[in-house]
């Protein structure tokens, strides 16, 4: 069966993808995010490591490094544009909604 | 106190996808003074110290396997992940894992609710599979044996065989459809407000106990035809006994149970009892059951000694019951006969008995002439219609009519060196299967020795 292509990124998966902008071992992301992102956002250890074994399997992420039941994560190239075109997706919606927002 | 004696185990049934009502027990439990250590099955076993407040988290791991007796490497790993936000790990089952927590502020486990709803599909793919397997089964199983319902209603032992078919239908389709129901509540409520579906942990209990009570009421449903069994083969007073040992030793585990949960009792002494009690149990059930078999076996076989055409002695066992028709009487030289059957427990619904009468034509061949026939009897005319239809669907019978007796209905039938004759009584019906057509004076005499009273 082909593997289903993500098309948009939900806010876990934006996160996970960021925080993995650098290497990173897979249980430090849920502290990288809560960084990343002031506190605001956390995802829990059964989302995330869902969600990295989606990724692996989609080649969204690489891992780097295996030191026993450690293991390390960097995003791909395919990872990066999937986050670039995501980044892109919604700074465009700020945009559009930019305009109609300083009315309210 | 030694650590055996600080133990206690309860059973509580659950299905996979239940996590949020274990969480609430386990919770329910832990502020009476049990915390979980571990579970196998439906038995969880708890520790005993002073009441607390926890909060738990039972987990879907969809990597774990059902056949794990310890947790893999993935597992681990998994556990690793959950435990660095704060929940302490304390044991797994299957694919259950089950976490704790003093916090009630800790992380939850699972912060995308969509994707904690694909993993209980996923882990429930496999139950589900067996579940459809086990209903069609049972489905099978059940038509096979309703075509023939008035043989089935002859015997106790056939009517518990169904009556435990019936019941695995009923056990698993009630669960394949809750399970549903809760996917689909889960499914709109995290479309609606991105949260999983909880039930409310009193109703829950209150529906887990009246679907106990479904399967208690079932489980006995079906022992009533073996309890039926026994009483027409032991005696009365023999099954009562049995009844009583059943329902005291019941009694006596049920009251053990409420004393050790008061006042704490070791857990060796929970086992001992435990242990005694499937013994007593299962000794005084397989006996009388053995013995009724025994006896039912005994009552209808008897050793008969003739001679067979050549002269030479021979024995056989013999259906007890006086045979009243034999090849002899439709004017065959019958010397013999070798082979007598006779199925049926004489239950409450309708008579079935069987003879068959053979007499070879020639000794060296294989060439045989039978006369069998077989007598239903009962109060219900449904059952009898429901037997005729499924004996005209088996050959091609034509309805007929013989001066002088008087069924409802009579039907023939002929293969090879076979005649039918399928006679329908108002409580009666009897089919003739004969080597040749029989003459009304041949059917009277079946009417009369069998005592067909229209």
């Amino acid at each position: 069966m082909p593997k289903e292509k993500l098309k948009t990124l939900t806010e876990p998966m934006y996160y996970i993808l960021l925080s993995l902008t650098k290497e990173c071992c897979g249980v430090d992301i849920m502290q990288r995010i809560q960084e990343i992102s002031n506190m605001r956002v956390s995802v829990g250890p059964g989302t995330l490591y869902t969600l990295l074994g989606k990724f692996l399997d989609l080649g969204l992420i690489i891992e780097t490094n295996v030191e026993g039941r450690k293991r390390s994560y960097i995003i791909s190239d395919l990872g990066k544009k999937m986050l670039v075109s995501e980044f892109a997706r919604l700074q465009s919606l700020v945009a559009d909604g930019k305009e109609y927002m300083e009315g309210l | 106190m030694n650590n055996k004696d600080n133990k206690i185990r309860k059973f509580f049934r659950f299905e996979l996808y239940q996590t949020s009502i274990v969480e609430q027990y386990l919770s329910d439990m832990a502020s009476k003074g049990y915390f979980l250590e571990k579970i196998s099955g439906c038995i969880f076993t708890f520790t005993i110290d002073k009441p607390a407040k926890v909060n738990y988290c039972v987990d879907i791991f969809p990597k774990a396997s059902f056949f794990d007796y310890e947790p893999s490497n993935k597992t681990k790993e998994y556990i690793e992940y959950c435990e660095r936000v704060g929940w302490k790990y304390i044991c797994f089952s299957g694919k259950l894992l089950v976490f704790c927590s003093k916090e009630l502020d800790t992380l939850p486990i699972h912060t995308d609710n969509q994707i904690a709803l694909n993993n209980v599909r996923k882990s429930m793919i496999l139950n589900t599979f067996l579940c459809i397997l086990q209903i069609i089964a049972a489905f099978g199983i059940t038509s096979i044996l309703f075509i023939n319902l008035p043989t089935i209603l002859c015997s106790y032992i056939k009517i518990f065989t169904l009556l435990t078919w019936i019941n695995f239908f009923i056990v698993y389709a009630y669960n394949l459809i809750n399970y549903y129901i809760w996917f689909h509540k889960c499914k709109k409520s995290i479309e609606i407000n991105n949260e999983m579906y909880k039930p409310d942990y009193k109703n829950a209990c209150r529906k887990k106990t009246k679907s106990n009570i479904l399967i208690l009421f079932l489980v006995i449903l079906c022992l009533i035809p073996l309890i039926l069994f026994c009483i027409r083969f032991i005696s009365i007073k023999a099954s009562s006994i049995l009844g009583v040992i059943i329902l005291f030793t019941i009694l006596f585990h049920t009251a053990y149970n409420k004393i050790s949960s008061k006042k704490k009792l070791s857990n060796k002494y929970n086992i001992l009892v435990t242990v005694l009690t499937i013994l007593v149990l299962s000794i005084s059930i397989v006996a009388t059951f053995g013995y009724a078999i025994i006896k039912k076996e005994l009552s209808y076989t008897q050793t008969i000694k003739y001679t067979d055409s050549e002269g030479n002695l021979c024995y056989s066992l013999l259906g007890n019951e006086k045979i009243p028709i034999y090849l002899s009487d439709l004017a065959y030289n019958s010397t013999g006969y070798d082979e007598t059957y006779a199925d049926s427990d004489e239950t409450f619904m309708a008579e079935c008995t069987q003879y068959t009468d053979t007499l070879y034509k020639d000794i060296s061949s294989d060439d045989s002439v039978t006369l069998s026939y077989t007598v239903y009897r009962t109060n219900f005319s449904a059952i009898n219609k429901i037997y005729i239809k499924y004996q005209l669907s088996k050959h091609s019978y034509d309805l007929t009519t013989i001066d002088g007796i008087t069924a409802s209905n009579i039907y023939t039938a002929s293969d090879n060196d076979s005649y039918y004759l399928l006679l329908e009584f108002e409580h009666c019906v009897l089919l003739i299967n004969s080597p040749t057509k029989l003459s009304k004076d041949n059917v009277q005499l079946f009417i009369d020795r069998l005592n067909i009273d229209n």
